[in-house]
C-alpha cells in the first residue's frame, strides 16, 4: 500500500511530474472530461449542468421583473449567487465573505467582458426592467470551482429564454405573451481556465483538490472569442515568468475555443 | 506621495502610505505568542474601506509569501490597515503600506514586493489611477512584484485588452515599481541612520 500520497503528497506529486505527468493520468496541459447539460431544470428560464472531472455546479436562471437602479435605469440587473454546501466537499473551506467575493467577480465579468446586452433586459426604463437571479450550485467539488462557475453561469443565461413583455401605455399594465419568448443575445463568451504552479516552474492545467492543496499559486485566465482577455488573477505565491504567462493566455485561448463550440453546439432542452 | 515608517509609537512597526486619492495607515503588531485556538499565525483586518473582504484575502496570499516563517517559527502577526483616505488604487497603496511596515518591524522577510496599479483608458497606461480614472479605463490590472528579479508575484486584473497591451503594462508597471523600491531603500536609510 502506497501511504506516501496521503503523508508526503508533494513527493509523491514530484515522481510524476518529473515523468511529465500526474496521477490521474493527464498530461500537464489536458483538462479534465468536460460535459455540459443545458435545460435540464424545465421550472427555470435558464439552467445548466457542467462536469469539469469530478467538479460538478449547476446554475439556474429565474426571471422576474423588477425596478432598474438609480444608477442605470436603462439596464436590466444580473445577480449571480453561489451556494457552497457541505454537501460537496469534506475539506471545503471558504467563509461566506469569500463566497460573496466570488459573486462580485462573476457580476463584474459580466459587465467587463460584455458579453450581455444589458440594455436588452431594459422593458420600460426608469420603471421595468428584467432582473435576472443566476443561483449556482456546487454539487460535487474537486478543485478548479472557477472555470466551473464561469461555464455554467454562462450557458444558462445563454439558454435563457424569456417570454414577451410589452408596456401598454394606455392601461399602464404590463402585457405578457407566453407564446412568444426571445432568448438573450449574447456575441461573446467568456471562459475561465486556471493554472496551478507547482514548484516555481511547473504549471498543472484544471488542478484537482490534491494539487491545488500541494500548489505555490494558482493563475487564471479569462479569454473572450477574438483573442481578447478580460480577466487576469495570480495569487499570492510564487514568482511567474514572463514565458509563463504566454503559455497561460495561449493555453487559455485554445480551452476557450473548446468550451464555446461545447456552449454554442449543445441543443437547448428547454422546452418553454 | 512621502511615506512615513514608524509614526505609532506602540505597535512594533507602522508606516504610511499615499497615493494621489488613496493613503493608508498599517500597523503591526509581531511577532507574538501563538496560541492554539487560532487558526492562522498571520492575520490582516482591514478597516474604513469599502470592499475589505477581497483585499485582506489579496494582501494576505502576498504577505504570507513574503515572511520567512522559519525565522519567526509558531508567532503570530498582526497586520491591521487604516484607510485614510479611500480612491483609486486602493489595492496597490494597501500593499505598499503593509511591506513598509514590515520593513519598519523588523520582520524577517524573504523578499519586498510593491504594488502597482495600472488602467488603460484610451489605448494610454495610467500609472496609479484615480477613482475617476478607473472607471473610465477600459481594463485595471493591480500588479505585485518582488525586488529579486522583478518577478510578478501576484496580479488582479479585470477588464477588456489585448495580449500584447498586457505586455506593454507588465513594462511599464516594472519601471514604476523599481521607483517604489527605490523610495523604500532611502526610507529605509533614514530610518536607520537616526537611531
Amino acid at each position: 500500500m502506497d501511504f506516501s500520497r496521503e503523508t508526503q503528497p508533494k513527493e509523491y506529486y514530484r515522481k510524476f511530474l518529473e515523468k511529465d505527468c500526474r496521477p490521474d493520468g493527464r498530461k500537464l496541459c489536458e483538462f479534465r472530461h468536460t460535459t455540459l447539460t443545458p435545460g435540464l431544470i424545465s421550472s427555470a428560464e435558464g439552467s445548466s449542468l457542467v462536469k469539469v472531472g469530478d467538479t460538478i455546479v449547476i446554475c439556474g436562471v429565474k426571471a422576474e421583473v423588477g425596478k432598474p437602479t438609480e444608477l442605470h435605469p436603462d439596464q436590466g440587473i444580473i445577480i449571480p449567487n453561489i451556494e457552497l454546501s457541505p454537501l460537496c466537499s469534506s475539506r471545503l473551506k471558504m467563509s461566506s465573505e469569500e463566497v460573496e467575493c466570488l459573486c462580485t467577480t462573476l457580476s463584474d465579468l459580466l459587465k467587463n467582458s460584455k458579453c450581455i446586452d444589458f440594455a436588452s433586459l431594459c422593458i420600460v426604463s426608469q420603471k421595468y426592467c428584467w432582473i435576472l437571479y443566476c443561483d449556482m450550485y456546487c454539487l460535487s467539488l474537486n478543485g478548479n470551482l472557477f472555470d466551473a462557475l464561469v461555464q455554467s453561469l454562462v450557458s444558462a443565461l445563454y439558454n435563457v429564454k424569456l417570454p414577451l413583455v410589452v408596456f401598454n401605455e394606455e392601461t399602464e399594465a404590463l402585457e405578457i405573451d407566453p407564446k412568444s419568448t426571445w432568448s438573450l443575445t449574447i456575441p461573446r463568451i467568456p471562459v475561465a481556465c486556471s493554472f496551478a504552479t507547482v514548484d516555481q516552474t511547473v504549471l498543472l492545467v484544471d488542478p484537482d483538490a490534491e494539487e491545488e492543496a500541494i500548489s505555490d499559486s494558482i493563475l487564471t485566465v479569462i479569454a473572450l472569442d477574438d483573442g481578447q482577455l478580460c480577466g487576469f488573477y495570480k495569487s499570492g505565491g510564487s514568482p511567474a515568468t514572463p514565458d509563463m504567462l504566454d503559455r497561460c493566455m495561449k493555453r487559455a485561448h485554445a480551452r476557450g475555443n473548446e468550451v464555446r463550440a461545447q456552449i454554442r453546439q449543445s441543443p437547448s432542452s428547454n422546452k418553454r | 506621495m512621502d511615506p512615513t515608517l514608524g509614526m505609532l509609537k506602540r505597535s512594533d512597526g507602522s508606516a504610511e502610505f499615499g497615493m494621489k486619492e488613496s493613503s493608508v495607515i498599517v500597523s503591526i503588531y509581531g511577532p507574538g505568542e501563538f496560541t492554539s485556538n487560532q487558526e492562522q499565525p498571520i492575520e490582516v483586518c482591514l478597516y474604513g474601506c469599502s470592499s475589505p473582504a477581497a483585499i485582506s484575502r489579496f494582501l494576505l496570499q502576498i504577505i504570507d509569501q513574503v515572511i520567512l516563517h522559519n525565522q519567526v517559527p509558531r508567532s503570530t502577526i498582526r497586520i491591521s490597515v487604516q484607510t485614510i483616505q479611500e480612491g483609486g488604487s486602493l489595492l496597490s497603496t494597501c500593499i505598499n503600506g503593509a511591506t513598509l511596515a514590515l520593513m519598519d518591524a523588523a520582520i524577517p522577510l524573504r523578499y519586498l514586493a510593491a504594488a502597482v496599479t495600472v488602467a488603460l483608458v484610451k489605448e494610454e497606461i495610467v500609472i496609479f489611477p484615480t477613482k475617476a480614472q478607473e472607471e473610465e479605463a477600459s481594463a485595471v490590472m493591480t500588479l505585485v512584484f518582488n525586488n529579486i528579479r522583478m518577478e510578478l508575484l501576484a496580479c488582479e486584473c479585470n477588464g477588456l485588452w489585448q495580449p500584447a497591451e498586457f505586455h506593454r503594462c507588465l513594462d511599464t508597471a516594472k519601471t514604476a515599481v523599481s521607483d517604489l523600491f527605490n523610495i523604500y531603500r532611502e526610507k529605509m536609510n533614514k530610518k536607520l541612520s537616526l537611531s
